[in-house]
């Protein structure tokens, strides 16, 4: 059987649990969440507002977010056993694994992106034009770059804590972790917490500059995805 | 993708030595276990009789390859289904729990089922093949645990030339799923390839020719012979379907002392006698005699299965009486043994007796010989033989004393 069948099989059967009601109350969840957070910054104060606002998104929402439509792809339990109604039929585990995985990091990833999207609307718009670094089009292509970038390093990290605990446990412990230690030194490398703090620039973990931060996110994001294949083959 | 290379040559299913658990219990414990399971199966029906807690599942789980083996060996057509994607492709399975794909809809689960298939079939045809085309369109969450285990199989009948086919509880839950077609197609499925059927009703194994009692995670019985044997019967139940003389039928069968119950249920055109008594044989020859001196009229007459909880017990009623039988001979073997050495320490000049080993469970006997025969076991005094040391080893071994035993040289 090829892998891009299995592949596809297992996003098809994640994306259709993700066309579900939860997947709709996630987004509602969001929107509001960013929305709030925009309009508290806001009446703050007007100046800066834009990156505290982003602070806030990427410190609770996108995190949230992608926890809760991983588990929501993946279901309550460990994802190797998750794959087994697909693979049962003669798909490969590791590949309907990945499937799941992506697909559920995908909408998390389409999530976050609206969510930044709608708070820095918020936070920008009738700000005055002079208290911003950027334009609003460059600082929207920039936050959609970074939701996406750092979804993605959320999505690979809990699909392989799903990998872990009988009912994939390890995504609440991955969770726990980059709440607690994200941010602080080596945690901050390789934890998607601190890659999105140094890439909207309130700190940079361990003095990297943005780009080698999102480059070391992308590669431990491929890595993470590895071991979920890797641990979810057999 | 190449699969691991074969392990093993044959067709067919084998399993040697297999030792497996499945994970259906709290917090995924083993529900069930199965130990030193053994088949070798190219073509014909096998069934399993026995709960999930005898192991049915944890052996239906390793044979399509969702568990790994803990010990033996497991192949279907050279190749374990474990490692190897292409052979769970080709393994026909309705589960207890069934576990369709996740999708919308139960037609485009199907598709994704069938995804994996060389050249896969539509969907719809796959679920009208099984006389489920209603189901296509039906949304999978809004299914039966019946209506599912019917789709699997259906993807079971669609599946092209199956190297195995295991089906759990094939007569029970199946949904609209006639029972004479699912007894058809397994007929024609186990002409090509293995079937296997795990079961815990004994009344649907006894269609089958091959049945093995799994009980406690091991097979206690292997029969292979039409009307399969499921133990040694502690009771035999006969039913009569009568159309005339059921009254006088009754009457004539209580008289009878093979006899021990009658019971008769009245409808409008016909009478249903249920009669039961300790021997099989016995009770037929009492219903003929009754049929003939009543004038009755009996249109058919079938002997009931017993219950899962009867086969259980007669399995372990036999079980004990094989201990028995072996822990006598262990007995026998310990007295004759007491007995040469008595003779021997009779002898002038012999050598003094050695220390012996005991068998478990023999102390008591040992310890009452026979009365006149030197202890050679216990110094001092011989204790008093008990009332019955002279009835037979079956007659139960004393209970071990650690204090005795202790001061035992």
């Amino acid at each position: 059987m090829s892998a891009i069948a299995s592949l596809s099989a297992g996003a098809r059967g994640a994306g259709s649990r993700l066309l579900q009601r939860s997947s709709i109350l996630v987004l509602i969840a969001a929107l509001l969440a960013a929305v709030a957070i925009a309009a508290l910054e806001r009446h703050a104060g007007v100046v800066g507002a834009a990156d505290r606002t982003l602070v806030g998104v990427f410190r609770l929402i996108v995190p949230l977010v992608a926890f809760a439509t991983l588990q929501t792809a993946i279901g309550p339990e460990n994802l190797r056993e998750a794959v087994w109604p697909i693979a049962r039929y003669g798909h490969h585990r590791g590949f309907v694994a990945l499937g799941y995985s992506f697909a559920g990091t995908m909408a998390a990833a389409g999530l976050s992106l609206l969510a930044g999207i709608v708070a820095l609307l918020i936070a920008r718009l009738g700000a005055p034009a002079g208290d911003a670094a950027m334009s609003l089009g460059a600082d929207l292509a920039v936050t959609s770059f970074i939701a996406v970038v750092v979804s993605l390093g959320y999505g690979g990290w809990l699909a392989l804590g799903a990998t872990f605990g009988r009912a994939g446990g390890g995504r609440g412990i991955v969770l726990l972790a980059d709440f607690l230690v994200g941010s602080l030194g080596f945690f901050a490398v390789v934890l998607p917490r601190g890659a999105a703090y140094s890439l909207i620039g309130r700190e940079a973990a361990l003095e990297l500059s943005a780009r080698t931060s999102s480059l070391l996110l992308v590669a431990v994001t491929l890595i993470c995805f590895t071991l979920t294949f890797l641990r979810s083959r057999r | 993708m190449n699969g691991p290379p074969p392990i093993a040559t044959g067709r067919g299913v084998v399993l040697a030595g297999a030792a497996a658990r499945d994970a259906a219990g709290p917090k995924g414990t083993p529900r069930g276990v199965v130990f030193g399971a053994s088949l070798a199966l190219e073509t014909g029906i096998a069934v399993f009789v026995g709960s999930p807690e005898d192991g049915t599942l944890a052996l239906g789980e390793a044979l399509i390859g969702r568990r790994a083996l803990d010990r033996g060996v497991l192949t279907v057509d050279g190749r374990e289904p474990f490692l190897d994607p292409s052979v769970r492709a080709r393994i026909a399975y309705v589960g207890l729990e069934p576990a369709i794909p996740p999708a919308a809809t139960v037609a485009a689960s199907v598709a994704i089922a069938i995804g994996a298939w060389p050249s896969p079939p539509a969907a719809t045809d796959v679920l009208a093949r099984a006389g489920l085309a209603a189901l296509a369109t039906r949304r999978t969450r809004d299914t039966t645990h019946a209506e599912r285990r019917a789709v699997e199989w259906a993807l079971a009948l669609a599946l092209p030339a199956p190297l195995l086919t295991v089906v759990f509880e094939p007569f029970t839950d199946l949904g609209p799923v006639a029972r004479e077609s699912v007894e058809r197609e397994l007929d024609r499925l186990s002409r090509t390839s293995p079937v296997i059927v795990l079961t815990s009703s004994p009344r649907d194994a006894r269609h089958f020719d091959h049945v093995a009692i799994l009980h406690r995670g091991t097979v206690v019985r292997d029969s292979r012979a039409p009307h399969g044997s499921l133990g040694t019967a502690v009771a035999a139940a006969l039913t009569a379907r009568v159309s005339t003389g059921a009254r006088a039928l009754a009457a004539a069968l209580v008289a009878h002392e093979a006899i021990g119950s009658v019971a008769v249920d009245h409808e409008a055109d016909r009478s249903t006698l249920r009669i039961s008594g300790r021997d099989r044989e016995a009770l037929a020859l009492a219903l003929a005699d009754a049929v003939v001196s009543s004038g009755a009229t009996v249109l058919s007459l079938h002997e009931a299965a017993p219950g899962l909880a009867e086969v259980r017990a007669q399995t372990e009623l036999e079980q004990r009486r094989l201990q028995l039988e072996a822990e006598r001979g262990r007995l026998l073997e310990a007295r004759a043994a007491a007995e040469r050495a008595a003779l021997v320490q009779g002898w002038p000049g012999a050598p003094p007796p050695l220390q012996q080993q005991v068998p478990y469970g023999a102390v008591g006997h040992l310890a009452a010989p026979q009365p006149g025969a030197p202890n050679f076991m216990q110094q001092g005094p011989a204790p008093t033989p008990p009332a019955d040391a002279t009835s037979g080893p079956l007659a139960g071994p004393a209970p071990l004393d650690p204090k005795k035993d202790g001061e035992t040289p």
